[in-house]
């Protein structure tokens, strides 16, 4: 990971058209400001940790709701026979 | 651009989706399905092509939260390639795992363009809360 020291008002570009600005630094706190092209979507990390995590929880649910779907269901395969 | 009003109504059939960015947790399959599950109107199933062992329980859920909304930003707007709000459909996840009994994600609603069978994942950061919302026992 590239670490860099900045000051407040500073700030560093990520590519052309990705700026990241120091605009507060208070304590452990740090107020961050983003430009980024609106394509480009920002979260803060544990937004989305927890977006990844309930969504493979969720898969896990979904493979067992199938499966009891599955034996709810009357078995196609005989009535397409006949 | 708010399609808080949309009723997803009257699908028939598997319809393909692309997920350009992937799914949170999910980031390498871009393939799904999704289907009406069979009597019952609130739910569907979003399968993978790609990989027939991933897929999601999806919730309608304007029926159930008639308040729910959901705002597409500037970003979301152009990534779905959006001409209408007439083309877009929302759906919640769903999840039978925590101690809540089943519950859906109001916080990260996937939205469909039929228009040109997108799709995507929206985060929206001041629902987190709802990220296990209980569904009302019927």
């Amino acid at each position: 990971m590239l670490v860099l020291t900045r000051r407040k008002g500073q700030s560093i570009m990520i590519g052309e058209d990705i700026e990241i600005s120091i605009e507060e630094v208070s304590g452990d706190a740090v107020r961050i400001g983003i430009r980024a092209p609106r394509e480009i979507s920002v979260h803060r990390r544990e937004i989305y940790e927890a977006i990844r995590e309930e969504n493979i929880s969720a898969t896990r649910s979904a493979a067992e709701m199938a499966r009891s779907l599955d034996k709810l269901a009357p078995p196609p395969r005989e009535k397409e026979k006949a | 651009m708010s399609s808080s009003t949309v009723q997803n109504e009257g699908m028939k059939g598997a319809l393909p989706l692309v997920f350009k960015k992937g799914i949170a947790g999910l980031e390498e399959l871009h393939h799904y399905n999704l289907q009406a599950l069979p009597d019952n109107p609130l739910f569907y199933h979003l399968l993978s092509t790609e990989n027939q062992a991933m897929g999601f329980i999806l919730l309608d859920p304007f029926p159930i939260f008639p308040d729910y909304s959901v705002t597409l930003s500037d970003g979301e707007i152009a990534a779905l390639a959006v001409e209408s709000k007439d083309d877009l459909l929302v759906f919640t996840t769903v999840n039978i795992s925590g101690e809540k009994g089943m519950t859906t994600n109001l916080a990260a609603p996937i939205v469909v363009n039929l228009r040109n069978n997108t799709a995507m994942q929206l985060i929206i950061p001041e629902k987190i809360r709802e990220l296990r919302t209980p569904l009302p026992v019927p």
